[in-house]
């Protein structure tokens, strides 16, 4: 029994022979010494899927399979795929299907979600829908369209069965649709991202590249007393190991306020697990962790504070020197006390949200590297690259323009990569060893450490006439915000602000305490902190429908914002508000299936412990940073000789489909086909600042960049044009690719060449800056647009077991002007299904500080069986600044869900939730105690 | 570390046996739990002895009045069974209940009665087989009743040196089977409860022979003996369905953890006890 030994197997035709450590995984070896980095590692604790590979004929989970087990087998990964048929490019049907239905997002759970699929339709050509679901059960996408992935399996297993080509998707189109917008295109990243070819930063090994790991505090709150990082400097392979004394520039770090510290020295604060004490670099990483091992540090431990209530307690534990309280943040309109005098009914009730993980399927990874000039590179999946640069350079203590970030794809964001993660650290580490180093979280460390949802507990108070018109609204939200400011302060506001839902509402007063505490910090999460608030007041609107006797679409509609609505903020609804007709579409869609009496609780045919019944919500988000924070996107539009065209911006492409928005955009704008243009993303020596991809607005802001700056590269080209032909501007037109003036045609490539050899300069830019808007506080324009969203969902709960099931989804939203269909699709699908986990499994738990669910297999996040049955219905009401008339739609996919659901489960059962995630276990105590 | 240990990968029994002769080697059979457990945690084990390879233990076979499965059998080839169809259906729905498909291709029968987790699927139906282990080693082989088997959570009977190498039980062909189990919850990725039933009437259309068998409720998969006797003679009918949840309600005492109240996972049990009751019944001839 040697230590190394050696494997012989086949991997996609190929014979290989290599020696592999004993305990290494099949997915380590494929990825690290055979460079197949098509297979990726989600979890490494046989969870998630994404490293399923086929071994002679069945689905394996590489990341739990020994290397050395492959010895003699036949292994199958992504990247043989699509060489199958011996002819190289060609895509197998399913990969086809997968980039033709639009089942591709971030593209991160792809290759295991394929490969998974392949050895069903190898053993099964014909399955059936519920076979589908039981073979992907547990190879998860959080970017979750799983009904389109189940479409594209199912179309896929019919065209190999028929040997046809793969039938094209239904999709509606934008009711708005010009030549380009509004249609239905595929992700021109697609193919990549089905072949195994699309690069993640992990994907990455540059040359000489060492690995750097971070010594976390795992104490909630302290003083380092002393720190020993002799041991672990002496460990063979060590190359580096840095504390808080070696950060040459700023040590704090941060979105908003920078109160994070990079590193936590001796004599400084630990408030939180996650706190890091020292940075390890080694030769690689199993040596970075066993050095973490052997560095010995001392703590005067302190009391705790874990909830954001009693941190606003005097004589709490103080957190940080000012205090515990981030931000106490006000929203008041009218006259709160009148309002409720006026009122017939007044209702209150306090209801709490859990911690929430994003669960990306993609750890976060960073690789930092220097340059021969001298420049520090970063290579990194992030929302937010230009802040990302700033960041780094501050703690190396270097002018912005000596660092450059480069985007990677991000395999899913959803806010949860807006915050630095291990940026700073591989930066810090590649300067002190000048060496490339790598810092990859595992996942263990991404679900114990990253920022996390704000954990709320909100205090809702209505007041309504007896005829369901609603007078006046207090809340009360306390947010946990955890020991980093993060972006709770914008989060907490955007929570208080939406607290009293999408209604008119003359009198408001809200109070929301974002505390800091001893927990996880929070930050940006899909929603930002309206998910939240949409439980409390979306359940009140239901009780108070009940308590009225008004219909719960009734009540809604009387109350809804409609276009003249003034806003709990002060704001007149000028334009773009369709509310009304998403709750009537909704109710339409809903009385089609369950009839006139939905709400009603049905028994289960056959089923004599199931009750079925359906319930709504309704929501409404602001796209973009408002609140008088100045929002801008610049582009790039360039035209190459060739007559192709690039767009470049500085905005992250996350999943949500942002590379074909900005491609239709410039393809219509241009009058060329699609195929013809380029984007290019997030580097910051290359691409001008598109701003963070946050708050659903890079669909506007960076979509409006690249259409004025593709509009400037148009005018340049057809003065151009009209000096040639001595024509009338206006007489031009573009067309497939070529412009058309007055009988002539000219091809873009030909007119580029012309102009080159000019001289002339076909690059393009814009600063595109959003309509100002106002403070909260100051009336006025808070937001430049709102997208609107009403839910049903209709749910089967089992009455002894407390179990619920969502069956249906009906999903309308606002979204402006449906830009790019397939890819609403899949956001709607997407946002509905963790509005699924959010209402029923999903849950990180902490105790006193510490991280209870510290793994993937604690964190229910919903698999395809889970999904219900979606139906998505696409209101377009343009807003006029937008482009083409669009508006964000992210987040408020997921906002109504967790409400319409536990309305729902009131509606077939009687119990009633005031906390989110549903537990079962109230449930069927509440039953039983009843019976 | 996991990159530290020794692998040696035999292809017959006596070769094995020979290299598991130390305390911290261990064999690994599919490798579904032990590789992400050592990831994730230090174990005291410096080899591991695959045995995956090893056909002598991979095999279903049927005899006059036994069924004997091999501890390499996986849980796919379980579900995949026709023998195992009409003979012992309820493991059939225990293996097919387990992870995913990608588990269930590797993970095996045997890593699932060594492990003896609470939660271990198989285990249920097994007990109410009254299924018999059979263990190898250099020194020859022995047998034991499951239920001795089965110590706590991870401990079993198993000494060093030894494997599992099959488990048999007796056909029981008047019987009716099933298995059942319940709520995932947030938290966690294993079941909340589980029950098993064999149930086999007398020619009065009275209960003759009934074994009931819970997992995750205590810290091994057990049988309700009290349940159990309290049915003997009596009628199919819900009266005493809900009788024996009563009962298992009373009997049995879980632990509360993140996953789970005791009362809660007591009240689960109960309704399972009386839905696999129903099913088992619907099941006799
Ligand atoms: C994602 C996932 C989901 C899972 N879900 C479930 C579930 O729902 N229900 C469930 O019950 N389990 C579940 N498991 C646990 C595990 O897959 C099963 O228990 C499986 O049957 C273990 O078998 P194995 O062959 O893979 O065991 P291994 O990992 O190879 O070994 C497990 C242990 O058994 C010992 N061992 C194995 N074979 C023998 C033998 N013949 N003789 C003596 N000792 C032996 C090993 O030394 C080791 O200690 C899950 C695991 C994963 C990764
Ligand atoms: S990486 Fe293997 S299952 Fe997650
Ligand atoms: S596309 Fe599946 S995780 Fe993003």
């Amino acid at each position: 029994m040697t230590n190394k030994q050696m494997v012989d197997f086949t991997v996609n035709g190929d014979h290989v022979s290599l020696s592999v450590k004993p305990g290494q995984s099949l997915a380590e070896l494929l990825r690290e010494e055979l460079r197949l980095t098509g297979t990726k590692i989600g979890c490494s604790e046989a969870e998630c899927g994404s490293c399923t590979v086929v071994i002679d004929g069945k689905p394996v989970l590489s990341c739990a399979f020994p290397a050395l087990r492959a010895q003699g087998k036949n292994v199958l990964t992504i990247e043989g795929l699509s060489k199958l048929d011996g002819n190289g490019d060609t895509l197998h049907p399913l990969q086809q299907a997968f980039v033709l239905y639009g089942a591709v997002q971030c593209g991160f759970c792809i290759p295991g979600m394929l490969m998974t699929a392949y050895a069903l339709l190898e053993r099964n050509p014909d399955p059936t829908r519920d076979e589908v679901h039981h073979a992907l059960k547990h190879t998860f996408c959080r970017c979750a369209g799983y009904p389109t992935i189940e479409k594209a399996v199912l179309a896929a297993a019919k065209a190999m069965r028929n040997g046809e080509p793969v039938e094209l998707p239904e999709l509606p189109e934008s009711k708005w649709a010009e030549q380009v917008v509004g249609r239905v295109h595929v992700r021109p990243e697609a193919v990549a991202k089905v072949t195994g070819r699309a690069l993640f930063t992990d994907d990455l090994k540059l040359e000489d590249m060492a690995y750097g790991r971070a010594k976390r505090a795992d104490i909630p709150h302290a003083i380092v007393k002393s720190l020993d990082v002799s041991r672990a400097k002496s460990l063979p392979g060590v190359l580096a190991v840095l504390t808080a004394e070696d950060i040459p520039g700023d040590h704090y770090h941060g979105t908003i306020i920078r109160d994070w510290p990079s590193i936590v020295g001796v004599g400084e604060k630990i408030r939180y697990v996650g706190d890091v004490v020292a940075l390890v670099a080694a030769e690689s990483n199993e040596i970075a962790t066993q050095a973490l091992e052997l560095i010995d540090v001392g703590y005067e431990a302190l009391p705790i504070v874990s909830n954001p209530v009693q941190a606003h307690e005097s004589g709490a534990v103080q957190v940080h020197d000012k205090g515990n309280l981030l931000k106490h943040i006000k929203v008041r309109k009218g006259d709160i006390d009148h309002g409720m005098e006026g009122a017939d009914v007044i209702m209150e009730h306090t209801f709490h949200t859990a911690t929430y993980d994003h669960a990306f399927l993609e750890p976060e990874c960073s690789i930092a590297q220097l340059t021969l000039d001298a420049r520090m590179e970063v290579f990194v999946g992030s929302q937010i690259a230009y802040e990302d640069r700033e960041m780094v350079a501050l703690a190396l203590g270097w002018p912005e323009e000596r660092v450059r970030v480069i985007g990677m794809l991000v395999g899913g964001g959803f806010g949860g990569k807006e915050d630095i993660t291990g940026q700073i650290h591989a930066a810090l580490l590649c300067n002190a060893i000048k060496r490339p180093v790598k810092v990859l979280y595992d996942r263990h460390e991404s679900i114990s450490y990253d920022v996390k949802r704000h954990t709320t507990q909100i205090r809702v108070k209505v007041g309504a006439k007896n005829n369901g018109k609603l007078v006046a609204v207090e809340t009360e939200l306390y947010g946990d915000t955890g020991a980093y400011a993060s972006l709770g302060e914008a989060v907490m506001t955007r929570a208080t602000t939406h607290s009293s839902g999408p209604y008119e509402m003359p009198h408001v007063k809200g109070d929301c305490f974002a505390m800091y505490t001893n927990n996880i910090p929070a930050g940006a999460y899909r929603g930002f902190g309206v998910m939240q608030s949409a439980f409390g007041v979306e359940t009140m609107m239901d009780m108070m429908a009940e308590e009225l006797e008004i219909d719960p679409f009734e009540i809604r509609r009387m109350n809804a914002l409609h276009v003249g609505s003034v806003t709990n903020t002060g704001q007149i609804l000028n334009e773009s508000v369709g509310l009304l007709e998403c709750i009537d579409r909704v109710e339409d869609e809903v009385k089609r299936l369950a009839g006139d009496t939905p709400f009603v609780s049905h028994p289960v045919p056959g089923e004599p412990n199931k009750r079925r019944s359906w319930g709504i919500a309704a929501a409404y988000k602001n796209t973009g940073l408002g609140g008088g924070v100045p929002d801008e996107a610049g582009a790039t539009v360039e035209l190459f000789e060739d007559g192709t065209v690039e767009s470049r911006t500085s905005s992250a492409e996350i999943g949500q489909g942002l590379v074909t928005v900005l491609q239709i955009i410039t393809a219509e704008e241009l009058g060329m086909p699609i195929e013809k243009v380029r984007v290019l993303l997030s580097d910051t020596d290359l691409t001008p600042n598109g701003g963070p991809t946050t708050a659903s607005r890079q669909t506007f802001m960076s979509g409006n960049a690249v259409r004025y700056a593709a509009r400037v590269l148009r005018d340049a080209l057809v003065s151009e044009v009209a000096e040639k032909y001595d024509i009338s501007p206006k007489l031009i037109q573009f067309k497939d690719g070529c412009i058309h003036a007055n009988g002539h045609t000219v091809e873009l490539s030909e007119l580029a060449q012309e102009m080159k050899q000019k001289g002339l300069d076909l690059r393009a830019k814009y600063l595109y800056s959003a309509p100002e808007t106002k403070p909260l506080g100051e009336g006025g324009d808070m937001h430049f647009a709102f997208s609107f969203a009403v839910q049903a969902a209709e749910v089967e709960v089992d009455t002894l077991t407390g179990e619920v099931a969502v069956l249906n989804v009906i999903a309308a939203n606002d979204v402006g002007a449906a830009i790019n269909p397939l890819g609403l699709q899949v956001q709607v699908e997407g946002g509905v299904v963790m509005g699924v986990g959010h209402a029923l499994t999903e849950k990180f738990i902490m105790d006193e500080g510490r991280v209870v669910t510290d793994r993937l297999a604690m964190y229910r996040m919903p698999n395809i069986s889970q999904t219900p049955e979606i139906t998505s219905i696409v209101v377009e009401e343009k807003v006029a600044a937008g482009p083409y008339g669009a508006k964000g739609v992210g987040e408020v996919v997921l906002v109504p869900t967790s409400p319409a659901i536990t309305n729902a489960i009131y509606n077939a059962v009687g119990v009633r939730f005031f906390e989110i995630p549903v537990d079962q276990e109230i449930i069927a105590r509440q039953i039983a105690a009843k019976s | 570390m996991i990159d530290e240990l020794n692998y040696s990968l035999p292809s017959n029994l006596n070769d094995a046996y020979s290299q598991l002769q130390e305390i911290h080697r261990k064999p690994l059979a599919g490798a579904t739990d032990i590789i992400p457990r050592l990831r994730r945690t230090k174990l005291p084990i410096d080899t591991l002895v695959d045995i995956s390879r090893i056909r002598e233990i991979n095999f279903i076979r049927e005899h006059e009045t036994e069924i004997e499965i091999g501890a390499l059998t996986t849980h796919s080839e379980i579900t995949d069974s026709a023998l195992l169809q009409s003979t012992a259906i309820s493991l059939l729905e225990a293996s097919a209940s387990i992870g995913c498909q990608q588990t269930r291709n590797r993970g095996t029968l045997g890593g699932n009665i060594a492990n003896a987790s609470p939660a271990a699927d198989t285990l249920p139906p097994l007990l109410t087989f009254d299924a018999v282990v059979h263990l190898g080693s250099l020194d020859g082989t022995r047998e034991m009743p499951l239920s001795k088997f089965l110590l706590g959570p991870g401990k079993t009977g198993l000494a060093v040196g030894e494997l599992i190498e099959f488990i048999s039980f007796k056909k029981l062909n008047r019987y009716g089977l099933a298995y059942v189990k319940s709520g995932k919850r947030n938290g966690m990725s294993i079941a909340v409860a589980s029950a098993a039933v064999a149930i086999a009437l007398d020619d009065n259309g009275r209960i003759e022979d009934i074994r009931l068998a819970l997992g995750s409720v205590a810290s091994t998969a057990l049988r309700c003996p009290r349940a159990e006797k309290i049915l003997i003679g009596k009628p199919l009918t819900k009266t005493h369905f809900k009788k024996a949840g009563e009962i298992v309600y009373e009997d049995i005492s879980p632990i509360d953890d993140v996953r789970a109240s005791a009362s809660y996972r007591r009240s689960v049990a109960a309704a399972l006890v009386m839905q696999v009751l129903s099913i088992a019944e619907g099941r006799l001839n």
